[in-house]
């Protein structure tokens, strides 16, 4: 059997404790830890730096978009009530009622045995706002027959203002039709005459 | 394995777990700690600000919306030019009276008798207000006043007949009487 003799074996002894040893080993692990720790910090660090960053973008869009919101919300009853005014400005423009094409109807369509007398005409605004026009013609017709005379008045009278109106009524207003007394001259002919009032009614088409 | 641990080295190594531990306290209480507040305080003041960002630019679209669809904006603003520059800074008597006896008298028609109402209503424009006028014509005949009525409609855009009454003058049966109310724009008094 070969005799061996380690003439090392201190220095072996002496770096197998050194590489045991526990305090050297705590500050390795230690070390270790730390700069793990000092890693965590600072990748923490930087998701919380992009967090507010992210956060400060925030505040500055509210900075610039609070006025604006206060005043968009001030505008926008403005610019509601204006469009409102600007309804009823332009509702009056194009709904008024013109009295000249009625007249100008009417008097196309008396014939030369009628005679107008008289006439009284209103323009009444309902709760709607629709409009309605009364007029009340007081007249004469003349003819062999007045009463027939005054009744074909009425009936070219309410076709001729279709043009101007829907629900057009044209009616002798009560028992306003009414035989006259006196006669007329028309055609070198003495007439009898009737009297008559006709109430007139529609509404005027936009 | 056992470890031979000197005095020297017990002592030493209690004090490196007192300072670890109070390093850890350290970390974990004024540099994490504090990090991870931030990130809660800022995180809550973002979800406070979203909705509130959100509502501002809804209000803001809602608005640019309402802006632009009125659909009468650009003919009511003409419209409301053109009267400001018709229509006087003064009271409706001072100017009314005298513009229409003019234009009555350019049509043929002459000594008007002018009553202002006593009615002023609001139209709903801002501005202005509604006055009425009844305006007695004693010496017109039919067709001048047809006339002269379709003129005045189409050159007064505003004004408005209400009522309307024509009827044989008292003394001369071939000149008509004429009562016309008229209801007209005018500026509101200040």
């Amino acid at each position: 059997m070969a005799f061996h003799l380690n003439f090392y074996h201190e220095i072996h002894k002496q770096e197998e404790r050194n590489r045991r040893d526990p305090v050297k080993l705590a500050w390795l692990g230690g070390l270790v830890l730390v700069i793990c720790m000092a890693l965590w910090y600072f990748y923490r660090l930087s998701e919380v730096s992009a967090v507010e960053a992210r956060r400060n973008e925030v505040r500055r869009t509210w900075a610039s978009l609070e006025p604006q919101g206060k005043d968009a919300t001030g505008e926008e009853a403005r610019l509601l009530a204006l469009q409102k005014s600007n309804e009823e400005l332009i509702a009056r423009l194009h709904g008024r009622f013109y009295w000249a094409p009625f007249l100008e109807k009417l008097a196309a369509a008396t014939p030369p045995f009628v005679q107008i007398v008289s006439l009284t005409g209103d323009l009444e605004a309902g709760r709607d706002k629709k409009q309605m026009v009364t007029v009340v013609v007081r007249g004469l017709s003349a003819g062999a027959q007045p009463r027939t005379a005054a009744e074909a008045y009425r009936r070219s009278l309410q076709e001729s203002l279709g043009g101007i109106g829907t629900d057009i009524s044209v009616v002798f207003d009560g028992n306003s039709l009414e035989d006259g007394a006196e006669t007329v001259q028309f055609d070198g002919q003495a007439l009898a005459t009737a009297s008559f009032r006709l109430r007139v009614q529609f509404t005027p088409k936009p | 394995m056992k470890l031979n641990l000197s005095k020297d080295q017990i002592q030493k190594t209690a004090l490196a777990a007192m300072v670890a531990v109070g390093c850890l306290f350290y970390y974990f209480s004024e540099m994490i700690g504090p990090l991870a507040e931030r990130e809660t305080r800022a995180q809550k003041e973002m979800a406070a600000l979203d909705p509130k960002i959100k509502k501002a630019k809804m209000q803001i679209s809602r608005t640019q919306a309402v802006e632009k669809a009125d659909p009468h904006a650009e003919e009511a603003r003409r419209v409301l030019d053109a009267m400001r520059a018709k229509i006087p800074d003064m009271p409706p008597v001072a100017w009314f009276p005298t513009r229409l006896e003019a234009f009555l008298k350019q049509k043929g028609i002459a000594k008007p008798v002018f009553r202002a109402g006593t009615e002023r209503k609001d139209p709903g424009i801002p501005g202005f207000e509604e006055a009425s006028w009844s305006i007695e014509l004693p010496q017109a005949t039919f067709p001048v006043l047809g006339q002269a009525l379709a003129a005045l409609e189409n050159q007064e855009g505003l004004l408005q007949i209400t009522q309307l009454q024509i009827k044989p003058a008292a003394k001369e049966p071939d000149v008509h009487y004429a009562q016309i109310t008229i209801s007209t724009l005018v500026k509101r008094d200040k």
